[in-house]
C-alpha cells in the first residue's frame, strides 16, 4: 500500500520509466510527420460532384442548431392539421411573457404596439362610420332606445347585489351590463340579419394565444364577457396599399419587467374560447368588461391609456388564436388580412375598436405591412340614473353598437 | 434515621435561587454538602416543603399574565373591554354544534313560537307532498295547463334539431379547456344557449322580456299557525315580463278545489327540513342588505321598484347543480316559483289582503340538470293561507323530461373504500373512457319545444 502511494507521487516527477509502466509507441515512430494528400482548390468550372455536406443533427455547433430549427420550421409548415401544428409549437417549455389586455403601470402602450406591430388610428374606419349613420341603423335605434333605457334602469334598481369589495362591484356591474346589452341586440337583430343567428356566442370564456416577435415570446390571457364567431370573414377596414399599413412602428428595446409584465416558464396555450372544431373560425365581435382595480387606474391617471390600448392587444390575440386554428402561424403567414371588432365597457363609458391584422409574421425580414387598430374611446352612454330616470342618454354609443353587430361578413 | 434525599442542582432548576425563595432556602443550613466538587446536596427535609405552595394551575395562570402585552394591560387597568380573545371561553363552547343551537332567551327579538325558512340548500325529503301543504295547493292531474300543451307541437325554429344538437355538443364537449367540463359550468351555458335560441321566435320576446341572473326573492306567510318564509337567490335566472300571464285554469276549475283535502304525513311534521329559528321580527328591520344569520325579516318583496317596466315574474330557471334526485329539485323549483307569484300578488293587492284573488297570478318555473328538464306552473288563487277552508292554489308539474341520453364522460370524484371485515376493498372509478363524440344520443326535440312554449307563453 505504502509503496503504491509513494510511486504515484514520484511517477510524474521521475524521468526514468518505472518497472510496471506500459510500453508506448516505439521511439522510432514518435516524431513522424503525417503527410496528407493535397486537395485541389475549388474554382469555377471545377465544382464538386458530391452532394453538399450536411451538418450533424446531434452536435452543439451553430450550424447544427440552425439546421435543427430549419427542420422544425419545415415540419410546422407541412403539418397536416392545425392541432399537430400547435402541438409542435407548443410542446417545449420556454420563458413566456404573460400579457393581459391591460396593465396598471404607465407607459406600457409602446410595448403593446411593438409586440403586435400595430399602428393606431384615432378614428373608426369609413365603412363603420357610413354604416352608423345609414337609415338602416336609424330605424333599429329608434325601436331599441326605449328598451335599452329600461335595461339600464333594471340594472341599477332591481338587481340585488351584496355589499362587496369595490373591485368586485365594478367587475359585476360592468360585465352584467355588457352581457345583457349584447344578448338583447343579438336576439333583437337576429331575426333580420341571418349572420347573427348563424354565429356562435361563447359566454364568459377564456381566450389564450401565443406568438413570437424576434426573441420575445408572448402568452396572452383574456376573459371576455361574450365573443361572437362567424363562418365567414368580415370585410377589410383598410387596403394593404394604404399608408396606414406601410408605416413603421417604434421599437421598444427595454425590459418589460419595468411595466409590470413578467415571465413565466410554461408551455404556451392556444385557446380561442373553444376546443378545436371546424366551422366558425372567423372573429366577429367581442365585448370586455372591467377586470381590474378601476379606482386605482383613475387615481394614477392611467385609465385613458388602458382604454387606448385595450382593443389593440385583445384584437390581435383573438385573431392570432383563430388563425392558428385555421392552420396559420408566424412561420406561415395568412393569405388575406383578418379583421375583428372589440368593445370595452366600464358600465358607463364604451370604447370601440376595429382591428385589422395584415400579417402574423412579425420578424424583421418578414412582410412589409404592419397591423392597424382603428378606435374611438371613452364614449359615454349615460351619466347617471336618478329618480327612476336615465340622464343624458347618448344615442351615438348605441348606434355604433348596432353598426358593429350589423356589419355582415363577406364571402370570398 | 432522618430521611435522606439526593437532589441535583442544575441550570434548569434555577427557581430555587430566586429572591422570593430566599427565606425558604435558609433552612439549608442543616444540609451537609459533600466534600467533592460534584454539585450534589443532601437535605434532611421532605421534598414537599421545598417547593412553593401553589394551587393547581397557578403557574400557568401566572405565566399567561407575564406574557400579556402592554396594550392589553392598559386596557384592563382602565376597565375597558380588551379587543382580544377571552381565554376563559373554551374552543369547544364556540364550535360545539349542540351548544351553538341553544337559543339565547335574553335576546330582545326572542319569541317562543318558531319560524321556518326555506332556502336554496333546504332539501325537502317528502318532495312534492310537502310543498303542497306548505303552499296550500292542489296537484293537478294534467302535466301542463291546456293553453300551454296545445301550443307545444306547433312551435319550431328553423333547423331546430341541428341547432339543439350543436348547443348540447358545444356545452358538453367544446366549451372549456378541460377534458371533462364541470357540471356547474355546462348547466349555465346550456340555459343561456337555449334562451338565445328561444328568442328566434320573434322580436316581441326580446322587447317584452328581461332576464336577470341569480334574482333575489323573499316572501312569507302564515300556514296553520306557523310562520313560513322562502328566501334566497338560487342559481339560474329570472325572466320577467311587461304583461302578466293569463290564467291557466278557468273559474269553474278553481271553484272545484274548494273541498279537496291536502295530504299530511303524520307523525312527521310538514315543516320538516326547514330552518327553524326563534329570533325574528314580523316587520322590515332595515333595507340594508347586510344581515345576521339568525335574523329573519318577514317581508314579501321581489325587489322591484315602483315604475318598473317588467314587474311580472314570468319564468324562473333554476340550475340544480347539486346531485339531488328529481323529486327534491322539482320541489325546490315549486317553492321558488310560488314565492315569486306570492310576492307579486302581495304587491298588487296590499300587505293586509287575505282572501281569494279577483284575477289569479300565474308564474312558471324550469328546473334543469343540463340533461333533465322539469316544468312547473303555479296559479295562485288565494292569499288566505292560514285557514283550512276556502279555495286552494294550483300546481302543474312535469318532472322528468330528458333532452338527450347522456353518454358523456362523467365528472364524479373517485371514492376509495378501505376493506373492513365484511366488505372488500374497492374503488369506484370514473367512466372516463367514453367517447365524447357519442355523448349526445336520442335527442328529444319535444323537450325543447316545451321550453319554447314556456318562454313564449303570454
Amino acid at each position: 500500500m505504502a509503496a503504491s502511494i509513494s510511486r504515484r507521487c514520484v511517477r510524474h516527477l521521475s524521468t526514468f520509466p518505472l518497472l510496471n509502466a506500459r510500453p508506448g509507441y516505439p521511439p522510432s515512430l514518435r516524431n513522424v510527420e503525417v503527410i496528407l494528400p493535397r486537395v485541389p482548390r475549388i474554382t469555377e468550372g471545377n465544382e464538386p460532384q458530391y452532394p453538399p455536406v450536411k451538418p450533424s443533427m446531434t452536435s452543439g455547433s451553430k450550424a447544427a442548431k440552425q439546421a435543427r430549427r430549419a427542420l422544425w420550421i419545415d415540419n410546422v409548415r407541412s403539418s397536416d392539421t392545425p392541432v399537430e401544428m400547435i402541438y409542435l409549437l407548443n410542446k417545449r417549455q420556454r420563458w413566456q411573457e404573460v400579457i393581459k389586455p391591460f396593465s396598471l403601470q404607465s407607459g406600457y402602450g409602446h410595448f403593446f404596439r411593438d409586440v403586435t406591430k400595430t399602428a393606431v388610428v384615432d378614428e373608426l374606419p369609413e365603412n363603420i362610420q357610413t354604416l352608423a349613420e345609414s337609415g338602416q341603423v336609424k330605424t333599429e335605434v329608434e325601436v331599441l332606445t326605449e328598451r335599452v333605457i329600461e335595461l339600464l334602469m333594471v340594472e341599477s334598481f332591481s338587481i340585488r347585489r351584496k355589499k362587496q369589495h369595490r373591485i368586485i362591484e365594478h367587475k359585476e356591474r360592468s360585465q352584467s351590463l355588457a352581457q345583457n346589452i349584447l344578448n338583447l341586440l343579438i336576439s333583437h337583430l337576429g331575426n333580420r340579419f341571418p349572420h347573427l343567428t348563424d354565429a356562435v356566442v361563447d359566454g364568459r370564456c377564456q381566450i389564450k394565444s401565443f406568438w413570437e416577435r424576434g426573441e420575445r415570446r408572448m402568452q396572452f390571457n383574456g376573459e371576455p364577457v361574450c365573443s361572437v364567431r362567424a363562418k365567414e370573414p368580415l370585410g377589410l377596414f383598410a387596403q394593404t396599399t394604404d399608408e396606414v399599413c406601410n408605416g413603421d412602428v417604434e421599437g421598444w428595446p427595454y425590459n418589460p419587467k419595468e411595466i409590470g409584465i413578467f415571465q413565466n416558464h410554461i408551455n404556451p396555450v392556444c385557446f380561442p374560447g373553444f376546443k378545436y372544431q371546424p366551422g366558425h373560425l372567423f372573429p366577429h365581435t367581442q365585448i370586455y368588461g372591467v377586470n381590474f382595480d378601476l379606482d386605482r387606474a383613475e387615481r394614477h391617471n392611467i385609465y385613458q391609456e388602458i382604454q387606448d390600448n385595450f382593443g389593440l392587444m385583445a384584437g390581435y390575440a383573438w385573431i392570432n388564436a383563430l388563425a392558428m386554428y385555421q392552420g396559420y402561424c408566424w412561420f406561415q403567414d395568412i393569405p388575406r388580412p383578418m379583421t375583428a371588432q372589440v368593445i370595452y365597457t366600464d358600465g358607463n363609458r364604451f370604447s370601440f375598436y376595429c382591428y385589422q391584422a395584415n400579417t402574423l409574421d412579425l420578424s424583421e425580414n418578414g412582410s412589409p405591412w404592419n397591423n392597424v387598430c382603428f378606435q374611438k374611446t371613452s364614449l359615454p352612454m349615460f351619466t347617471d340614473v336618478k329618480d327612476g330616470k336615465v340622464r343624458d342618454f347618448n344615442v351615438e354609443a348605441l348606434k355604433l353598437l348596432v353598426a358593429f353587430l350589423i356589419n355582415s361578413p363577406e364571402r370570398h | 434515621m432522618p430521611q435522606v434525599h439526593y437532589v441535583l442542582f442544575t441550570r434548569q432548576m434555577r427557581f430555587f435561587t430566586m429572591e422570593n425563595n430566599l427565606p425558604w432556602l435558609c433552612n439549608l443550613s442543616k444540609a451537609a454538602f459533600l466534600p467533592s466538587k460534584a454539585s450534589v446536596a443532601l437535605f434532611s427535609l421532605p421534598v414537599s416543603s421545598w417547593l412553593p405552595s401553589r394551587e393547581n394551575g397557578q403557574i400557568r395562570r401566572d405565566s399567561l399574565e407575564e406574557r400579556k402585552s402592554l396594550s392589553r394591560r392598559v386596557y384592563e387597568k382602565l376597565g375597558f373591554h380588551p379587543p382580544y380573545l377571552d381565554r376563559s371561553v373554551k374552543f369547544e363552547d364556540i364550535y360545539n354544534k349542540e351548544k351553538r343551537k341553544t337559543v339565547p332567551e335574553d335576546h330582545p327579538l326572542y319569541q317562543e313560537r318558531p319560524a321556518y325558512s326555506f332556502s336554496a340548500k333546504c332539501r325537502l325529503q317528502e318532495g312534492l307532498n310537502q310543498t303542497l301543504w306548505l303552499t296550500k295547493s292542489v296537484l293537478m292531474k294534467d302535466k301542463m295547463p291546456k293553453s300551454v300543451s296545445e301550443t307545444v307541437s306547433n312551435l319550431s325554429i328553423p333547423n331546430m334539431e341541428q341547432r339543439v344538437t350543436e348547443a348540447v355538443r358545444h356545452c358538453r364537449q367544446f366549451d372549456t379547456e378541460e377534458g371533462i367540463i364541470k357540471r356547474e359550468r355546462y348547466i349555465y351555458t346550456q340555459i343561456q344557449y337555449l334562451q338565445r335560441l328561444s328568442q328566434l321566435l320573434g322580436p316581441e320576446l326580446s322587447l317584452n322580456q328581461s332576464i336577470t341572473e341569480n334574482h333575489y326573492v323573499e316572501s312569507s306567510w302564515d300556514r296553520e299557525g306557523d310562520h313560513i318564509q322562502v328566501v334566497g337567490a338560487p342559481k339560474g335566472s329570472l325572466v320577467s315580463s311587461r304583461h302578466p300571464l293569463s290564467a291557466a285554469a278557468s273559474t269553474e276549475e278553481v271553484e272545484a278545489t274548494r273541498g279537496v283535502e291536502i295530504p299530511t304525513f303524520e307523525p312527521l311534521a310538514p315543516t320538516l327540513d326547514l330552518q327553524e329559528t326563534h329570533i325574528y321580527q314580523l316587520t322590515i328591520i332595515s333595507q340594508d342588505h347586510s344581515r345576521t344569520v339568525l335574523l329573519i325579516e318577514f317581508t314579501s318583496t321581489i325587489r322591484y321598484f315602483e315604475p318598473h317596466p317588467f314587474p311580472h315574474a314570468h319564468t324562473r330557471v333554476i340550475s340544480s347543480y347539486m346531485r339531488w334526485p328529481i323529486k327534491h329539485s322539482v320541489s325546490k323549483a315549486v317553492m321558488y316559483t310560488f314565492a315569486d307569484g306570492f310576492s307579486r300578488a302581495k304587491q298588487i293587492y296590499g300587505k293586509d289582503y287575505n282572501s281569494t284573488l279577483k284575477a289569479p297570478v300565474v308564474t312558471q318555473g324550469i328546473d334543469t340538470d343540463g340533461v333533465n328538464f322539469g316544468f312547473v306552473t303555479v296559479q295562485i288563487n288565494t292569499l288566505d293561507m292560514d285557514s283550512k277552508d276556502g279555495v286552494r292554489n294550483m300546481i302543474w308539474v312535469d318532472g322528468e323530461n330528458p333532452l338527450y341520453e347522456d353518454m358523456y364522460p362523467q365528472d364524479i370524484k373517485i371514492i376509495k373504500k378501505k376493506g373492513m371485515k365484511k366488505n372488500k376493498r374497492q374503488v369506484v372509478e370514473l367512466i372516463k373512457k367514453r367517447d365524447p363524440n357519442l355523448g349526445c344520443q336520442n335527442l328529444d326535440v319535444s323537450v325543447f319545444q316545451k321550453f319554447l312554449a314556456f318562454m313564449s307563453n303570454k
